[in-house]
């Protein structure tokens, strides 16, 4: 998560969070405590990032008030999500990210292959039951 | 005689009027020649974001929180990401948003 400029501060049009209204920061260090309180709060559970004071990130991906995007490996963008909130769809980012991941788009989660599972023999070297009960 | 104008035509007429002023707001420029840069590449992306296929702009912003990436080569935590270190690695999803 890139955490940016607050999209309804107190000063701005303000919408409270759990009764409560935000200030929008006016140094890196108030920023940092508010996503601070927006992690816990959220219990949000993934790396969380802090875009600078100057906005300069959330500019340059014209992030506001949220937005999602899949970067891919080769470094060029590979999924960009329209402006929120409206356009702020995670299911169709997920639906991409399969693509992206080589996933099936079912939704089902491919076994690792970590190279330790046995594999079933067949053929000659595979032991039979002899039929009709003699084991001669 | 004049003809009334319907409620449709005045809120269009609104509507018109006030394009208009924010078209004439957006033509002014600002005496500073950094901020103004800043505005008009704000401007050109303006609702766009960053074209799918095109190079991702990079960043190095401070980590608030690490939980499961992995540390640094110096095996100390990490203590800030820099996106194209993941190039050639693996793909990132980038979710952009704050509290309010």
């Amino acid at each position: 998560m890139v955490y940016i400029k607050e999209a309804h501060p107190e000063d701005g049009w303000a919408i409270p969070v759990k009764g409560k209204l935000y200030k929008d920061p006016t140094t890196f260090l108030e920023r940092q405590e508010i996503a601070e309180t927006c992690t816990k709060d959220l219990d949000i559970r993934i790396p969380t990032l802090i875009d600078e004071l100057d906005d300069g990130v959330a500019d340059a991906y014209d992030a506001m008030p949220d937005r999602l995007y899949i970067v891919g490996a080769d470094g060029a963008v590979a999924f960009r999500g329209e402006r929120g909130p409206f356009g702020f769809k995670p299911g169709l980012m997920e639906t991409r990210l399969r693509e992206v991941l080589e996933l099936p788009a079912d939704g089902r989660v491919l076994p690792v292959d970590d190279g330790k599972t046995r594999k079933r023999r067949r053929g000659r070297n595979r032991k039979t039951r002899k039929r009709g009960g003699d084991d001669s | 005689m004049v003809r009334r104008l319907s409620k449709l035509q005045l809120a269009t007429i609104c509507v018109l009027l006030l394009t208009t002023a924010a078209w004439a707001q957006r033509g002014r420029r600002s005496d500073d020649p950094v901020r103004q840069k800043k505005i008009d590449e704000a401007h050109a992306l303006s609702g766009q974001g960053v074209p799918e296929g095109d190079p991702a702009p990079d960043f190095d912003l401070k980590l608030l929180k690490a939980y499961d990436l992995e540390p640094g080569e110096d095996g100390e935590a990490v203590k800030s990401v820099k996106l194209s270190s993941y190039r050639d690695h693996k793909p990132v999803v980038l979710i952009f948003g704050s509290y309010t």
